[in-house]
């Protein structure tokens, strides 16, 4: 037993987390530590922090190590470790152009203002395993590059978009729908209706693989909500983050934190759109994860334009969200007998019914005779 | 100003204050969360059986696996509380030790198996057997709050459908059960009205469970973590399942069925393993009543044995009054017209009546040279009485079905007013009503009838299902008077009742148009609207169709709007018509002078195809 | 002298033809008629001369173009050559009936009920209706097993006797009659001639075309003959046949 039915429940449960923690904590293998895991696992630890919506690589890098590298379980440990911390303060609001570049590519111009900027990148790089025997890279001879000096204009490089502005090719929707107060997802659950902000926190912290699902299935699926997206621009870099001081009442810089950021162009053809113009989505999350903010640029514009014509407002709002699909899923565990009792019982009941002559489809419909 | 240093200082010794504040014990809930949560159930306390939302935390457990209860727990329980925690009925299941522990080892209450000893029981699945009073307060882990997902997708519709108390969807889905199935075959988590209001999930229990929620002694609190909804069952509280009058609530239950363990028969029980029979799902209560410690007598008058299924009774209801709306009362300020359409223009994309000039019949196109809009009607005004029909007439693409669409509410106006003389005495400008409030017209005031059956009907569920949806919009509750109404509507327009129970897909076009019809004058509305009602239809089938609407608008005292691109149409069933050309009407006269004297060219050229 | 149940002054109609490069037809050119209570006018006169169109300005299935046509029903008289289209279905409904050659019924409905509906607009209930109608079609020799067949399928002399019932149920004040007998058999036309001479005796006001002179002589109070849009004779069907024949 120990399932559900006797006592002795508790036991069990120890047991499973004992066989658990000698396996995962005490395995012959050397301890995995928290710097080696945000050194060498840079992508997932971002990750991470992404759809737990919490910025704090140790804290990810811990995550990840007590849930034996399964991301959305680490992104709940992050998450219910958050529930328990008091709110201390609300950032101020940050103006995204502040971003120092680490990365930036605008794919839809040759020449931006600004550099295209590969930075830290694997893109260009062949899918070739490099050290299948497992050895570890032999010690780097060659001295690290010199640091190149950037111009203001290198490390904080006007956007695309900007530009796209200035030719009046781009429909502004700024300060439509009364948004200008965020949607804080963590304290007011997003539902459609929602606002914008709502929407794109929620794709902020969704699961990367629902996120780039949903997308592609707006582009091949049955709703077809992403139609001829060209890719305007995509960053990463890093951002103050300010509070007001809790004494004096003025912005403080408390640190700083990386993001990506994506921008997505969309050619109008709608009736009652205005098509000699292009409409922009956007997309922003903590950490370094380019696909999750290509998607989620692309899925903002779309949802502006057929959110709620089709199913994808709910779809973004409701379904993307790895803790709550996931847990859902994992629920299905737990003992079911008494709401599957009910569901047998009714089936005996109609096999009653139809036995004793009262079952469906009676002879008369309205029970008296019509002509 | 904006200071640029990093200096953080203040915000670190802000922390150190809060680490001392909450000691040493381990939390799951941080304070501020805890308040939330106790504002989101003081919300639901006062508002019966409504979901409201709150800013669910994520806790140490997943997400469907009690976090919402948990998090009620967390927020309502104190040191002087005794917590008991049963999933499936049972104490030591291994969802509900773990909860148990943690609950324990995170506040200073106790722990109990007792149901007397509780004050605070956390549940998956079940109420206890035993008695309740007012000291406990019941948590259910909800999986899925929302009732109406079952009848609807998308949760926008849901929160209107609620906001409105429109549940007639839920309702029709029970009749097309009775229907289809004999009995309701809803299992666990049974919807409920409470406070009369609000229709809810109940969470899921069994059926068993679910009169005991009604005046009740105990608060009922609902946590739905993974949809970040609250709500609640205050003491004292109507609880009625959802059924028609007419057709009893039944319990769960099995023919001699009595627990191997206990022998109590009054209990709800679970299947007793692979030797068959039967072992109560309550684990303390079957241990007491073994050890002589359970007040059995008062346990046999709080069971619902008077709800057990009884297949006599679900098919010979008693009768139940139901009210057909429609017959306005007239007064002496009541207008002459049931609908008066005044001005109404509908401009798709940008100008809005800046589009207008330079469209119409003189410039010969609908697209506006200043803003490339579509005019699709402008300046309509046409008023109809009872007891009168009034054509609408044009090509496709003339405007006509816009207006009408418009009057309706299908497509939002660019301008104009439309009033109905049931409403306010023809006072109010339907068009600027809130949509609940134009949806309600739509229920018993003024019925439309579409050129696809599809639009107007759901082809999925049975004929007699799609008039009960109309009916129990209106408010009837009786399964068998729903059933004898429908059965005199499909009779009147001549769909044979052996059919009243097929899903209209498997009907043909002229048989669905005919349920469509019987549906639209379910309630007799003042006002129908017909949008092309034969267009699309076999010529032998459309004169059916024609000469049914033909003897419905003569036997009553409706006012009736056609419109049709058929002379012919026109000519069968309506007194006067409008002629619409690009938009705008054209000429407008009694129905035969418009045929044998028609003046506008446009209008010469329309009686000329239809005499060919 | 009572007001004439219908006044008709200086009045005119011509059709202008869009489809044929709006060609215009002239018909009516200033017709000036009274027809009394318990009176029946004949309008007599060559074919094309205007007398299907004047009985049509009048019904408002042709709108003139100009002059008046006054009915006085109870009370002050009622212009119709301006009243709104609902006031006149109304009053066609109510007190005026309108016999073609034609049948006016609709499409698949049975000849009683196409009887009944008039008497219905007529203000009868659902039961007189039908009483009135079967009397109406007994009178005129419709044959019982007629009655809840398709009008469509009937013989030109059923569907005209059909016609006059529906007209003359439940009497109009005012009886529009074009060429109402044409396709009567010598039986049936007598029996609906002296239907029309008995209304006229109930008080109808009657304006009548009737293709044979005969008839004119023995049932018109006055005969009204037009020529070319006008009205070029009024008096005694004696004065105004006689010199015709």
């Amino acid at each position: 037993m120990g399932y559900s039915g006797a006592r002795g429940g508790l036991a069990a449960i120890l047991a499973a987390e004992d066989l658990v923690r000698r396996k995962r904590d005490h395995a012959p293998a050397p301890w995995a530590s928290t710097e080696q895991i945000t050194e060498r696992f840079r992508l997932a630890v971002d990750r991470v922090m992404g759809e737990a919506g919490l910025y704090h690589e140790p804290t990810a890098a811990a995550a990840l190590r007590q849930a034996e590298g399964d991301p959305l379980e680490a992104a709940h440990l992050v998450r219910a470790q958050r529930s328990t911390l008091p709110r201390l303060a609300n950032s101020e609001p940050v103006d995204p152009d502040e971003l120092i570049v680490l990365r930036r590519i605008v794919p839809a111009f040759r020449e931006p203002d600004g550099p295209q900027l590969l930075g830290r990148t694997t893109d260009y790089t062949g899918r070739m395993l490099e050290r299948p025997d497992g050895q570890p890279a032999p010690p780097d001879a060659s001295p690290e590059p010199e640091p190149v000096e950037r111009t203001d204009e290198q490390r904080q490089p006007r956007r695309f978009l900007d530009l796209l502005r200035k030719l009046d090719l781009v429909v502004d929707h700024r300060g439509e729908n009364g948004d200008a107060e965020p949607h804080d997802i963590t304290r007011v659950p997003a539902r459609p209706p929602a606002a914008r902000s709502a929407v794109l926190a929620t794709m902020a912290r969704a699961e990367t693989g629902a996120l780039v699902g949903l997308w592609y299935r707006s582009i091949l699926g049955p709703d077809g909500d992403v139609h001829e997206v060209t890719l305007g621009e995509v960053r990463h870099g890093r951002l103050p983050l300010r509070i007001r001081h809790p004494h004096t009442g003025n912005p403080v810089t408390v640190g700083e934190f990386r993001v990506t950021e994506a921008e997505a162009i969309e050619d109008l053809d709608g009736a009652e759109e205005d098509r000699t113009k292009f409409d922009v989505g956007y997309g922003l999350c903590l950490g370094h994860n380019e696909r999750k903010v290509i998607a989620m640029a692309n899925l903002d514009i779309a949802n502006r334009r057929f959110g709620r014509q089709g199913p994808l407002e709910q779809l973004l709002l409701l379904t993307t969200d790895g803790l709550d699909s996931g847990g859902f899923l994992e629920h299905l565990k737990l003992p079911h007998y008494v709401t599957f009792r009910s569901m047998v019982e009714r089936k005996q009941a109609m096999r009653a019914a139809a036995d004793a002559g009262m079952g469906p489809r009676v002879a008369d419909p309205a029970g008296r005779d019509c002509r | 100003m904006t200071v640029t240093t990093t200096d953080a200082s203040a915000i670190r010794a802000l922390l150190a204050d809060v680490d001392e504040a909450r000691g040493v014990r381990q939390e799951i809930l941080d304070e501020g969360a805890k308040r939330e949560v106790r504002r989101a159930v003081l919300s639901a306390v006062c508002v019966p059986g409504y979901q409201v939302p709150f800013g669910s935390r994520e806790m140490p457990v997943a997400r469907g696996w009690g976090s919402g209860g948990l998090q009620v727990t967390l927020g309502v329980i104190g040191p002087a509380d005794t917590v008991k925690v049963i999933d499936q009925g049972d104490d030591a299941g291994v969802n509900a030790t773990n909860l148990r522990r943690m609950i324990g080892g995170t506040t200073d209450c106790a722990e109990t198996t007792d149901t007397r000893d509780a004050t605070v029981i956390q549940s998956r699945h079940r109420i206890p057997e035993e008695a309740l009073g007012e000291r406990h307060i019941m948590v259910y882990q909800v999986p899925v709050p929302e009732p109406l997902r079952g009848v609807e997708k998308s949760v926008v519709e849901c929160g209107r459908m609620h906001a409105e108390a429109d549940y007639s969807k839920m309702w029709v889905s029970l009749y097309e059960d009775i229907v289809r199935n004999g009995l309701i075959t809803a299992s666990s988590g049974y919807p409920v009205e409470v406070d009369g209001r609000y229709v809810m999930a109940t969470s899921p229990v069994p059926r068993w469970d679910v009169p005991r929620l009604h005046q009740a002694e105990h608060l009922n609190l609902y946590g739905a973590g993974r949809e970040k909804r609250i709500y609640a069952i205050p003491p004292h509280t109507d609880v009625h399942p959802l059924t028609f009058a007419d057709v009893p609530f039944e319990v769960e239950y099995a023919p001699d069925s009595y627990c191997k363990l206990c022998g109590s028969d009054d209990v709800f029980l679970v299947e007793g393993g692979p030797n068959g029979g039967y072992v109560c799902s309550d684990t303390e209560w079957c241990t007491r009543v073994r050890e002589g410690d359970a007040d059995i007598v008062a346990h046999r008058k709080r069971a619902p044995l008077g709800q057990l299924p009884d297949p006599r009774r679900r098919l010979v209801g008693t009768e139940v009054e139901e009210e057909v709306h429609g017959t306005v009362e007239r007064t002496a300020d009541t207008p002459e017209w049931a609908l008066r359409v005044s001005e109404v223009g509908k401009v798709h994309g940008s100008g809005g009546a800046a589009a207008v000039p330079g469209t119409g019949p003189e410039s010969g196109s609908a697209v506006s040279p200043s803003t490339g809009a579509i005019v699709a009607a402008w300046d309509v005004d046409f008023d109809v009485a009872p007891g009168e029909a009034l054509g609408l007439i044009g090509e496709s693409g003339s405007g006509k079905s816009t207006v009408l669409s418009c009057v309706v509410g299908d497509v939002p106006a660019t301008s104009g007013t439309v009033r109905l003389g049931a409403v306010d005495a023809g006072r109010t400008d339907v068009l600027a009503l809130p949509d609940e409030q134009r949806r309600k017209l739509r229920i018993d005031s003024m019925a439309v009838v579409y050129q696809d059956p599809a639009a107007g009907l759901n082809l999925d569920i049975t004929a007699g299902g799609n008039i009960a949806e109309r009916l129990t919009a209106a408010g009837w509750r009786g399964y068998h008077r729903i059933r004898r109404r429908a059965a005199e509507l499909l009779d009147r327009v001549e769909v044979p009742l052996s059919r009243m129970d097929d899903p209209v897909r498997t009907f043909s076009g002229g048989m669905r148009q005919r349920v469509q019809i019987a549906k639209a004058l379910a309630t007799e509305p003042a006002v129908l609207l017909l949008d092309e009602p034969t267009t699309g239809l076999d010529a032998s089938v459309a004169a059916g169709v024609i000469d049914l609407l033909r003897g419905l608008l003569a036997e009553r005292d409706i006012a009736a709007v056609v419109v049709s691109h058929d002379f012919a149409v026109i000519e069968a069933l309506t007194d006067r018509t409008l002629v619409m050309q690009l938009g705008r009407v054209v000429e407008r006269g009694l129905t035969d002078q418009l045929f044998h004297d028609p003046h506008h060219p446009y209008t010469q050229r329309l009686v000329a195809a239809a005499r060919r | 002298m009572a007001s004439p149940v219908l006044a008709v002054r200086e009045l005119r109609k011509t059709f202008t033809l869009h489809t044929i490069d709006g060609r215009r037809v002239s018909s009516l050119h200033g017709v000036d008629l009274d027809v009394h209570a318990g009176e029946h006018v004949a309008l007599a006169g060559a074919s094309g001369a205007g007398k299907s169109s004047l009985l049509r300005c009048v019904y408002r299935t042709y709108l003139a173009d100009s002059g008046s046509v006054r009915m006085t029903t109870s009370g002050e008289p009622i212009e119709l050559t301006g009243l709104p289209d609902r006031a006149m279905a109304r009053l066609r409904g109510r007190e005026i009936g309108y016999v073609s050659q034609f049948l006016a019924a609709p499409p698949r409905t049975g000849p009683l009920e196409t009887v009944a509906a008039t008497a219905r607009r007529r203000g009868l209930d659902r039961e007189q209706a039908r009483d009135a109608a079967a009397a109406a079609l007994h009178r005129l020799n419709v044959d019982e097993s007629l009655w809840d067949v398709d009008c469509g399928v009937l013989s030109g002399g059923e569907r005209q006797r059909v016609n006059l019932a529906a007209g003359t149920v439940r009497p109009p004040r005012l009886l529009l009659l074009d060429e109402p007998v044409s396709a009567l058999d010598p039986e049936n036309r007598e029996a609906a001639l002296s239907l029309v001479d008995s209304l006229v005796e109930q008080n109808v006001a009657v304006l009548a075309v009737f293709h044979d002179a005969e008839v004119m002589r023995r049932l018109a109070t006055r005969v009204v003959l037009l020529a070319d849009g006008t009205v070029s004779r009024d008096g005694a069907p004696a004065d105004v046949l006689g010199e015709a024949a």
